[in-house]
């Protein structure tokens, strides 16, 4: 289990996949934010999603269940990984109903933490709407920058907006880490 | 061996794109045994046998979220590469483009910046794209010129994402918007489309 300052990280559980379904199937919001869409999906369908995410070979994706007190908040994984180059995409989650506490930093720079110091990574990248800018505040104060903008490459919400590419280097990382 | 007439389905001026033949995998498999052709196109230090380049063709009738054409030099009716868009997406309206001439005697020649502007034209008249992307590595001058000139802009990088001999590179995002292109040459594959046509909207 890897501890933040609030959360924990830790495998998922067979029993974490309601909790899970309400925040992947269910949040309408939480869908939107993530794929930018949101369709209806069966229990089964979901399951059998659940299964193959978290099946997936460690060598392309790692997931973590986002935890407070054991209970499942959220998810939060890195995918891509190209451990030749030392890269790899982070993807949260959250419960809609636990934003604005700072479990997401906390989770982003729980993840950073070991995706740097445990695991030999050099660069970890995200991207998201240009409309999400909650998630885009969080994400510069676990140390990302903004490092370009996909014109027009995505519909949400009614409206085209754009990709925000950013990313963190290890070096960038630890300097903070230093000065706070 | 008589020369093989090949459809002609998306028409340039010096280039055209057609549709690819089994008949081109052992082509596919000499480019890909190309150590400098796969640091370009991200596959670092990758070769690829026959298996696995007959793979990717038999995956190229089952994706729906992907398309690729061989390119053809008029002048001579040779296939001298591929160019795609991937990750196609019909709800945003994207794509992801990649290119590659593996013929290396018709590099820095301007059939890359045609065959990639007649993609970029493809994908936004006959898939309803609104923003095609791609991604070159920093060192790859003579891509970041065709794609210049092919109408993409430079939207971000990656950096240090790319490692080669111990070293970071960044790799470099562009994109070019549906408004960015002139899509006159493929609406006039269209016969009866017509210049004024009954649009709706």
């Amino acid at each position: 289990m890897l501890q933040g300052e609030r959360i924990a990280l830790r495998p998922f559980r067979e029993s974490d996949f309601d909790a899970w379904y309400r925040l992947m199937a269910e949040d309408v919001e939480v869908s939107i934010a993530g794929s930018g869409t949101w369709l209806p999906q069966t229990v089964e369908a979901a399951r059998h999603r659940w299964h193959s995410i978290l099946d997936a070979s460690p060598d392309d994706r790692i997931n973590f269940a986002v935890t407070i007190d054991d209970r499942c908040i959220g998810s939060i994984a890195i995918k891509f990984i190209d451990r030749r180059s030392q890269n790899a995409w982070l993807a949260i989650v959250l419960d809609s109903t636990q934003l604005g506490q700072g479990y997401g930093r906390d989770a982003v720079n729980t993840l950073l933490r070991w995706a740097f110091m445990i695991e030999n990574f050099h660069r970890i990248s995200l991207d998201t709407w240009s409309t999400n800018e909650r998630a885009i505040r969080c994400y510069k104060a676990a140390g990302f920058v903004e490092e370009g903008r996909m014109r027009e490459a995505a519909w949400v919400n009614g409206q085209r907006v754009d990709i925000v590419e950013m990313g963190v280097l290890r070096p960038e990382w630890l300097e903070r880490q230093q000065r706070s | 061996m008589l020369p093989v007439i090949r459809p002609e389905v998306v028409p340039g001026e010096r280039i055209f794109l057609t549709t690819l033949l089994q008949d081109d995998v052992p082509t596919f498999t000499e480019w890909f045994a190309d150590l400098e052709t796969t640091a370009y196109l991200g596959a670092v230090g990758a070769v690829f046998r026959v298996e696995q380049e007959q793979e990717w063709y038999n995956s190229l009738a089952k994706q729906s979220d992907q398309i690729n054409f061989g390119i053809i030099v008029r002048e001579t009716q040779h296939l001298i590469g591929t160019v795609g868009l991937k990750n196609i997406d019909l709800l945003h309206g994207t794509a992801e483009l990649g290119i590659n001439i593996g013929d290396k005697t018709a590099r820095g020649r301007g059939y890359g910046t045609e065959a990639v502007r007649l993609m970029a034209e493809y994908g936004c008249f006959f898939k309803n794209l609104s923003s095609i992307c791609l991604w070159f590595v920093a060192f790859n001058e003579r891509g970041h010129r065709a794609y210049l000139k092919a109408g993409f802009r430079e939207v971000g990088r990656w950096r240090g994402s790319y490692q080669l001999g111990g070293r970071r590179y960044d790799k470099v995002i562009m994109d070019i918007t549906r408004d960015d292109l002139d899509l006159s040459r493929m609406s006039a594959l269209i016969h009866q489309l017509g210049e004024h046509g009954h649009a709706t909207g």
